[in-house]
């Protein structure tokens, strides 16, 4: 499991003594603006589906002392049975709309099959619960637009488990690509191989689809909603921009067991410059696993990976310390002062660490956090729905182009006020 | 050339450039108020040119270069050399006389006498007196191409700078934004505070790296060590660092 970070963790491996040089690239990160005025706090917390990946968000809301788990939810029992291990003597419903009645809680997390995430979201924000939810947002496009509509017109706190947006690695990697540190931007390519058949295990057969819903089409799109999501976000951050174009193939052609959802998968998501972000996945090898390859004319970064590397000679770590720190008006020693600079280190390229060194945490925990400073602020962080609306979007535009096997046009309905989109419809 | 540039908060703006010339790498913080980014870029860009233009005239290694030249013609025979080439020859034989031997750019011949000795000029030509004698201006040339980007700098009316070539010759001309003068730590955690001067080291960084010749002696210094000097300009760094160092480590 990972290791939490708290906000001050969170900025020394930013390196800085503040976050505000990060705002621009990742203005979400002001919902820890007043951290340290929330501490007497308590949030009240119900989880609706506290399934492996509820009760992973569990472990972490639980190390969070301005946040109390009051009430659980789930239609199967050994998941409650699970949950209850972890917070013995909270209420259990097995009917979500019965705990979204309870007025003593704030908020819920729902950590559902994708195909209820819909109504429960709308039924949440009519209940006057801020709402966590996994990604991705819904299960249809239509649905996501609508909920974000919804969100827009009410007064609710609304975030959607896109954990990268709080990763210390793509935080500070965003700010390097907004920099041009790495040049002109021209593609990403990202991808997720495993070589498993991603079925989680199961007592009896008649439970499949219950626990392994991301296998089913009734209840999910497979890799585009389960695993894209999170990289194409990646993109859209990069660019600052939303592509427009989409078109992709995919087949079964390793687990011929009774899924529905593709393991061989390849989309292209073209912005209108021509620059391209495309996508892959397979089930069948993991020696690459899972990166977002951000390549500029100047060089690659590897966010998940944390590297970075440049296709001549990469600026010096302490050097781009000093800018930072200068930056944020702090003087300190440049520690590179030493003998004569060996040239043989920079021909094998093993690149630079973003951060120094690899942080365990991905993010989940510090979004977690987030959260609750905003349900207790009531200040909904700037851009963090749009990036994640597009982030569903183009997961579902992504599978859509698959199934209709052709190429997309990104639909003007479904469009928001967001980077170089404007909502045609509203 | 690479660079990362900044407007900064209380007014004017920095540029970090950095590239790799002289067989090491070269970074360049330039900031200063009242200064456009686009102008501290050009100074950027101009000293790179100067320094490839320095190395194309002192490398030893670079078939093409002026000292390539010299060192590969027959010996005992006026080679007719830059003015440029001539002075850096003449202050280099003159640096030998005051170090007391120990810094010499002929060291690697292993002949144990004076630059003087093993190299004749003779107006704007040079004799090398031996086959063996060659020149290596590797401890040289840095310190002499860093104090031409700090002049460079100061002449286009930037106050503020941190240069570094190869991080062994450093060059702090004005101050941090934040600060009087620059603080440069070596990985060991010594820090150094700067201004307007020249942080120089020499040394071998591991018990692998040997590469500094005792020119009294014809042997190479061993084991791990450094010695960094303070100097007004890099030029001088260069050639008292090296004497520091071999004095250290030679017995007696």
């Amino acid at each position: 499991m990972e290791s939490p970070l708290n906000r001050r963790e969170f900025l020394k491996m930013l390196g800085m003594a503040g976050a505000g040089t990060f705002l621009v690239t990742s203005p979400w990160l002001s919902a820890f603006a007043q951290v340290d005025q929330t501490t007497k706090e308590k949030v009240r917390i119900g989880i609706i589906g506290p399934g492996s990946r509820g009760r992973f968000l569990m472990k972490f809301i639980l190390k969070n002392p301005k946040v109390q788990i009051a009430a659980l939810c789930d239609v199967y029992q050994p998941s409650i049975d699970e949950a209850l291990k972890m917070v013995p003597n909270v209420k259990v419903y097995n009917d979500y709309k019965k705990l979204l009645e309870d007025k003593s809680i704030d908020a819920v997390v729902i950590a559902t099959p994708l195909d209820r995430h819909y109504q429960m979201i709308l039924d949440a924000f009519d209940a006057g619960k801020d709402v966590f939810c996994e990604k991705s947002i819904c299960y249809d496009l239509w649905q996501c637009h609508d909920v974000y509509k919804r969100y827009k017109a009410g007064n609710r706190i609304f975030f959607v488990g896109q954990q990268r947006l709080f990763d210390s690695r793509y935080v500070k990697a965003m700010k390097m690509v907004h920099d041009g540190v790495f040049g002109e931007i021209n593609a990403i390519w990202a991808y997720w191989n495993r070589n498993n058949d991603w079925r989680r295990p199961c007592p009896s057969d008649d439970l499949d689809e219950l626990i392994n819903w991301r296998l089913y089409k009734e209840h999910s799109k497979g890799i585009m909603t389960e695993l894209a999501c999170h990289q194409l976000q990646v993109g859209t951050w990069a660019f600052r921009e939303i592509p427009n174009t989409i078109m992709g193939h995919a087949a079964i052609t390793r687990w011929k067991d009774r899924r529905e959802v593709y393991d061989n998968l390849s989309c292209i998501y073209a912005f209108d410059s021509g620059v391209k972000m495309t996508y892959d996945s397979v089930l069948s090898n993991k020696f690459y696993g899972l990166e977002e390859k951000i390549m500029g004319t100047k060089g690659t970064i590897e966010p998940e990976t944390g590297k970075f590397y440049f296709e001549e000679i990469a600026p010096a770590p302490a050097f781009v310390r000093l800018v930072d720190e200068i930056e944020m008006k702090v003087f300190n020693a440049v520690p590179f002062a030493g003998t004569s600079w060996e040239p043989e280190t920079a021909s094998k390229n093993k690149g630079e660490y973003i951060l120094g060194k690899t942080p365990k945490a991905d993010g989940t925990s510090l979004m977690l956090d987030a959260f609750v400073e905003s349900v207790i602020t009531r200040k909904q962080p700037e851009n963090i729905v749009e990036e994640a609306y597009y982030a569903s979007a183009l997961s579902l535009l992504g599978h859509q182009a698959v199934e209709e096997g052709k190429i997309i046009t990104f639909p003007d309905e479904y469009k928001i006020d967001y980077l170089n989109h404007s909502a045609k419809i509203q | 050339m690479n660079t990362i540039c900044r407007d900064l908060a209380d007014g004017g703006c920095l540029v970090y450039a950095w590239f790799e010339a002289m067989h090491t790498r070269i970074d360049l913080v330039l900031w200063d108020r009242g200064v456009d980014v686009e102008a501290i870029k050009t100074i950027c860009t101009e000293i790179e040119r100067e320094v490839r233009r320095i190395e194309k005239l002192g490398s030893c290694f670079d078939p093409d270069s002026e000292l390539f030249e010299i060192n590969s013609a027959p010996s005992g025979i006026s080679t007719s050399i830059s003015e440029e080439m001539c002075e850096i020859l003449s202050r280099c034989i003159g640096y030998n006389e005051s170090s007391g031997g120990y810094f010499d750019v002929t060291a690697v011949s292993g002949r144990k006498t004076k630059t003087s000795d093993n190299l004749s000029l003779e107006g704007t030509s040079v004799i090398r007196r031996a086959e063996d004698v060659k020149i290596n201006l590797s401890g040289f040339l840095k310190g002499y191409a860093l104090d031409k980007a700090v002049e460079m700098v100061c002449k286009a009316g930037v106050s503020n700078a941190l240069l570094n070539f190869g991080n062994s010759s450093i060059g702090a001309l004005g101050n941090h934004p934040q600060g009087e003068g620059w603080i440069v730590a070596t990985a060991m955690g010594e820090r150094f505070h700067l201004k307007d001067s020249c942080l120089t080291t020499s040394g071998n960084e591991h018990e692998k790296r040997k590469h500094i010749i005792n020119p009294l002696t014809g042997n190479v210094i061993e084991g791990k060590g450094m010695v960094s000097v303070i100097t007004p300009t890099a030029e001088e760094g260069e050639v008292q660092s090296t004497t520091l160092f071999i004095r250290k480590n030679t017995k007696n």
